[in-house]
């Protein structure tokens, strides 16, 4: 009876790692399905913000404007209206009126602060709607 | 008993077994240990295999972002004709050419030829046939997809469920393998001829690897050569096994290493910017017609290049097509005699040395001075001048008594100190660093010739940093064209700094001479038609020769002009130089109006404070709160 259950012993282990062996064959497929779609997927993402960021080069945009003829013009200097710009420091910093000055390569307008008073010009007050 | 007959016959079957097992245990011995090495190498290679994918090409972006140069997923669709012209099942050549020609936007007899079997010689000097045709390049991937969907479709004549089974696996490689792709990237310029000379091109390199071909691309002029390197990134490999399927074994991958991606350039341009300089410079070119025309926008304080542009151009997304000629960018790569806008070097340099004021004044001879032996003209003629008025009127007899009062060495180490002689370092290739001879090689003459921009050779991009130089109050810097570098992800890689080089003159010089420089900008000067209407402008027009070698002076004209505004608080220099523009061919009359277009719009772009605003234009205004809003923008 011993050698029966060695022999029934070694068949459950064979058939154990056979089976094991599967598995890891199986789960090894599916690994590379998912690989390929990540990789469908990474390429189909890329294409996509190519495409997003050609449609806002200036030189695409303005030939959508001409096409759909909005009308749309850089603003002459008279019709632009410089907002007082507080500071975080009350008048210390940056003067109201002066307005924004590109001081560079990627220089940004400086933000507004937590508005605590967004002070107006007095001329400009006078225009506004009271 | 004795069986001696049988006993034999037990011994010899016995003796012919251990002989046969002696023979198979030499044979495993054979296979597993003298043989061992080569036997290893045939299984390998019968199952490992490595593969290499290539890393997408970094962009290029100007500094607000926008898309300057990307590499776009493509595939290159091949075939192997010997699954398709198969002798013993049949030739499928017709139905494929027929069901791939409309797809590929090709030709189906031109198909059908490279459907046709070829032979080649392999290293042992066999014939084989050819495995590796390729039909199209740069198919997009949606285009792909349609190709293989229509493969798949093809019935080849046959219904494969009547097909005999010792045929079935032919039709199925048919279907999945006679027509395949290989991935590539093409490289798109979505702003067309836009900046083409600073972003430059790129061509592709066939390299055999991995039993196939892969598609190199490489920068060959512009941006995309100098930084080749960081554009380019790093090859990812995988070394792996198949089996007969030629499925991979994921779980006997042994190397998997992923590709790194080419770094983002973000360039100083500003595509806005390099928008309205193009606009202008095509508008100059229709009016004044000349043989070419350049344009260079500096940020003085830093020595970014906001905008570069040269016509006529190319469209780098197909430089072949372009006379290569028009590919150079001669911002850089061509020489001139500069002309008058040389007058500010030697101006500069005296007021620099206190040989003379603002209010100097020079006696200018009624237009004709005799120095050395030779007669020098002025365009008028002028009787007394201070310094200011020489540069106003752009006297080349002022200029060259001002010269000669600050003495040939001085005035030489101006000359090398504003740079020239000397690449300025811009990232782009085939900088040239122009001539200033040496004093040995001056003669008498000399310096009154150099004083108004004869017998110096210097680029355009030279004279624009040295007028960038002024409005800086002296500072030198050198010119920038890339801000940083990023990473796939944003982050920052590199950050490139402005650089100063030298100061070549005082605050207090540099003040003196933008006075002076903004005087050229009015009624009295030679630059009148560069006047703004909303910012006080500083220049010097200069209307040069062109030299014909030994033989003297051509009758074709260099006419520039080279400014910046606001004068006393400099955001922008623009520069302007027009190759042989006729029939008008003055540097005030055909640069100077190109420099106006492009400032006043610049001014608007950049969102650059206004320093008054016509009278005119306020009362047209139609926002009463505009006219007041203006009033207090300008005090």
């Amino acid at each position: 009876m011993p050698w029966l259950l060695l022999l029934l012993l070694g068949s459950v282990a064979g058939v154990g790692y056979v089976g094991e062996k599967y598995t890891v064959y199986t789960l090894g497929q599916d690994k590379k399905r998912y690989e390929n779609l990540l990789d469908d997927a990474c390429h189909k993402t890329a294409r996509l913000r190519v495409e997003l960021d050609t449609m806002q080069v200036p030189r695409t945009l303005e030939s959508r404007i001409k096409e759909l003829n909005l009308g749309l013009v850089q603003p002459q200097p008279e019709q632009i209206l410089r907002l007082v710009e507080p500071t975080a420091g009350g008048t210390a910093g940056r003067s109201g009126t002066e307005p924004f000055v590109n001081q560079g390569a990627g220089a940004q307008p400086p933000r507004p602060q937590a508005p605590a008073s967004y002070a107006l010009a007095p001329a400009m007050r006078s225009s506004l709607p009271r | 008993m004795d069986y001696p007959l049988q006993n034999r016959r037990l011994l010899f079957v016995t003796f012919l077994t251990i002989l046969a097992f002696c023979g198979l245990a030499y044979r495993l011995v054979d296979l597993q240990a003298f043989q061992h090495e080569d036997l290893r190498k045939k299984a390998q290679a019968n199952t490992i295999r490595t593969f290499f994918w290539e890393p997408r090409r970094g962009d290029v972006r100007d500094i607000k972002g926008n898309l300057m140069a990307t590499s776009r997923q493509v595939k290159t669709v091949c075939v192997d004709p010997t699954l398709i012209c198969n002798t013993n099942v049949g030739n499928h050549q017709a139905e494929v050419a027929r069901a791939l020609a409309p797809l590929l936007d090709l030709q189906e007899s031109e198909l059908l030829k490279q459907l046709q079997i070829q032979y080649l010689t392999n290293q042992s000097g066999q014939l084989v046939p050819d495995r590796y045709v390729i039909l199209k390049r740069k198919v997009k991937v949606e285009d792909w997809e349609k190709v293989r969907a229509r493969i798949n479709d093809l019935s080849f004549g046959t219904d494969e469920k009547t097909v005999p089974k010792r045929l079935r696996p032919y039709y199925r490689a048919l279907r999945q393998r006679s027509v395949f792709a290989e991935d590539a990237q093409l490289r798109e310029y979505p702003n067309g001829r836009q900046a083409a000379h600073v972003i430059g091109y790129v061509g592709v390199e066939e390299r055999k690897a991995n039993k196939g071909w892969v598609i190199e691309t490489s920068g060959k002029d512009g941006l995309e050569l100098t930084l080749n390197g960081s554009l380019t990134g790093v090859r990812g490999w995988r070394v792996t096994e198949q089996n007969e399927h030629k499925q991979e074994l994921v779980v006997y991958r042994e190397q998997d290493v992923n590709p790194r991606p080419g770094l983002t350039v973000v360039s100083t341009l500003d595509l806005g910017l390099q928008n309205i300089v193009e606009t202008a410079l095509e508008e100059g070119m229709q009016k004044y017609s000349p043989l070419s025309a350049s344009a260079i926008a500096v940020r003085p304080r830093t020595g970014e290049i906001a905008a570069l542009a040269v016509l006529p151009n190319y469209d780098p997304n197909d430089p072949s097509k372009y006379d290569p000629e028009w590919r150079r960018n001669r911002v850089i790569t061509d020489l001139n005699e500069p002309g008058s806008t040389f007058k500010v070097v030697a101006v500069t340099g005296a007021l620099n040395e206190h040989v003379v004021n603002p209010s100097t004044v020079f006696d200018c001879e009624n237009g004709k001075f005799f120095y050395a032996g030779r007669l020098l003209h002025d365009t008028h003629p002028y009787g007394e001048l201070t310094v200011e008025q020489v540069i106003t009127k752009s006297s080349n007899i002022g200029a060259a008594k001002i010269a000669l009062l600050l003495g040939q060495e001085r005035f030489r180490s101006y000359i090398t100190n504003f740079g020239f002689g000397y690449q300025t370092g811009l990232p782009l290739p085939g900088e040239r660093q122009g001539t200033v001879h040496p004093l040995a090689a001056w003669n008498k003459l000399s310096i009154t010739r150099v004083a108004m921009g004869q017998e110096v050779a210097v680029t355009p991009l030279q004279m624009a940093m040295m007028m960038s130089a002024i409005a800086n109050g002296g500072r030198l810097m050198r010119p920038m064209l890339v801000n940083r570098l990023e990473d796939e992800e944003g982050r920052v890689v590199a950050q490139y700094q402005p650089q100063a080089i030298r100061t070549v003159c005082t605050p207090a010089t540099a003040r003196m001479m933008i006075e002076a420089l903004k005087t050229v900008v009015t009624t009295n000067g030679t630059a009148r038609k560069a006047r703004l209407a909303n910012y006080t402008a500083a220049g010097k027009t200069g209307t040069a020769q062109k030299s014909a070698g030994k033989e003297g002076y051509s009758g074709q004209h260099f006419s520039s002009f080279i400014g910046f505004f606001p004068a006393d608080n400099a955001e922008l220099c623009v520069a302007i130089f027009l190759d042989n523009p006729h029939p008008i061919y003055f540097g005030g009359e055909t640069a100077a109006p190109v420099f106006k277009a492009i400032a006043e719009r610049a001014g608007n772009y950049l969102n650059i404070k206004p320093e008054f605003i016509a009278v005119e234009s306020l009362e047209n205004s139609p926002h009463a709160s505009a006219r007041e809003a203006a009033v207090v923008a300008t005090d």
